[in-house]
């Protein structure tokens, strides 16, 4: 455990010490507060039953920051040890490979948080500016941001995974989006086959982020999506270490 | 300190290694002599932990390697070839977070890290970032990572390669000093380098030990009767 602490703080340290971090912050937040503008926008064109919070956390722009942002935090945490070779200086040191995953996805899981936290402040300063609340209950918030946390630890999982497997950044960026665009549209598979039955169809949009968010945003917990993102980030965090364990010395 | 027994280690149809055997005592210098690609490096990764044998034993201070490879590492101290480090961390940082991770106790962290400070002479850039030294100084900063933890046992490959020649020295000193309290594994191409700081010298030649002898030893010998083992 104490080992894990000390990976931990070094690769969250490590985003702040090189621009990372900070040209992530920058434009992330560049985009959020796009979007949030647009949402206000689309809310003033008349009286409509969706919140702020709902509209925000459902738009094309929130999906593709999102989406963009995974990647980035996560491309570099093995690739770049491989090329630098400090891979092995690191697993020569008496730590456990499960140790070295956990701390890189835990660290990429944080700054992931610390990205999103800004976006609380736009909800805050709605109210004296619209005179409304942002949302009708706070289970919009909590609901919002849970599954914001779930989607974003599976597919920072699946980032993890994407570089464990490469010494070269820009494939397991590549490979991560691939990996997140798969698990992204699988959900909406029966827009491409119209042909499915409507079973076919429940049972796929079971599995649909957007889907999702869309239902959380609402303030409506449903403990199957819950079950659903842990498992798979277990399980891709299982094989991130079995991959973890083959390919550290193969990829010099 | 080092039990090695019918070690081998094939990367596809390339013979690494073929079942070679030697033991190492505490306290003894023992230098890897080879040309490229005789072996000197995949032994090292080898004892390191980094490479699992395709066959054989290791035992270092009568540990055995494969079956506890986590408790060797608590016992050795490496210096990879190039000495990677991360370029974004400071000198005196960077040697805290290793000596955390090799399980340095955290009140005696200060300790070490003035001991090997002095001991690598890096007083003048502990301050600095490790992406700005010159590779003398990173292949010190590397070293003092190796030491930090006090092994008993230290992997060195290749020190002293790409420095130039008083830096050279100056690790070869060194590493003549850390015999009193270690037990070093150098890997090198320079043969007057190993006849001057080691005990003894392993040859490796196409993955098998060609000599394993003390420099006095190695001078008796006609080389030129056997294969050659080194430039």
């Amino acid at each position: 455990m104490r080992s894990f602490w000390i990976l931990w703080k070094r690769e969250v340290a490590a985003y702040f010490r090189t621009p990372r971090a900070t040209v992530l912050f920058f434009f992330f937040l560049l985009l959020t507060g796009f979007n949030f503008c647009a949402g206000v926008n689309a809310l003033n064109h008349g009286p409509s039953e969706t919140s702020i919070v709902e509209v925000f956390f459902n738009t094309l722009f929130f999906w593709m920051s999102f989406l963009l942002l995974i990647p980035l935090l996560t491309m570099h945490l093995f690739a770049e040890e491989y090329r630098l070779g400090t891979m092995e200086t690191l697993v020569t040191a008496p730590v456990t490979d499960a140790a070295i995953v956990l701390a890189k996805f835990f660290a990429a899981l944080l700054l992931f948080l610390l990205l999103w936290a800004p976006t609380l402040f736009y909800f805050i300063l709605f109210w004296p500016s619209a005179h409304q609340i942002a949302a009708a209950s706070y289970g919009a918030y909590l609901g919002a941001y849970g599954m914001l946390l779930l989607i974003g630890m599976f597919y920072l999982s699946l980032g993890c995974l994407a570089s464990a497997m490469t010494s070269h950044q820009l494939i397991a960026g590549i490979v991560s989006c691939s990996l997140m665009v798969l698990f992204f549209f699988i959900g909406m598979m029966t827009f491409l086959h119209r042909t499915h039955s409507p079973v076919m169809r429940d049972f796929v949009t079971r599995f649909s982020p957007m889907e999702h968010m869309t239902t959380f945003s609402r303030g409506l917990i449903d403990t199957r999506p819950i079950v659903w993102y842990l498992s798979m980030t277990g399980f891709t965090l299982f094989l991130t270490v079995s991959i973890f364990k083959q390919c550290r010395h193969k990829t010099n | 300190m080092i039990a090695v027994e019918s070690l081998s280690k094939n990367f596809g149809s390339v013979e690494a290694l073929n079942a070679i055997s030697f033991h190492v005592r505490k306290g003894e210098i023992i230098g890897l002599l080879g040309s490229n690609g005789a072996g000197k490096s995949t032994l090292l990764k080898i004892l390191s932990t980094y490479l699992p044998p395709d066959a054989g034993t290791i035992t270092i201070d009568g540990i055995d390697l494969l079956q506890h490879p986590r408790d060797v590492r608590r016992r050795l101290g490496y210096l990879t070839e190039g000495a990677p480090l991360y370029p974004e961390m400071r000198v005196k940082e960077y040697l805290a977070y290793r000596a955390a991770l090799k399980g340095v106790p955290s009140r005696r962290i200060a300790e070490k890290m003035v001991d090997v400070i002095d001991l690598c002479a890096l007083h003048s850039v502990e301050r600095k970032l490790i992406g700005s030294l010159s590779k003398g100084y990173r292949q010190r900063v590397g070293l003092a990572d190796a030491l930090v933890n006090e092994p008993p046992l230290l992997l060195l490959d290749e020190p002293t390669i790409g420095l130039d020649l008083t830096q050279q020295q100056q690790i070869s000193h060194l590493i003549k000093g850390l015999a009193q309290r270690h037990t070093v594994l150098l890997s090198t191409h320079h043969l007057q380098e190993a006849l001057a700081i080691c005990h003894r010298l392993l040859f490796l030649h196409d993955g098998k030990i060609f000599f394993f002898g003390t420099p006095e030893e190695l001078k008796k010998i006609d080389l030129s009767s056997t294969a050659p083992p080194e430039k």
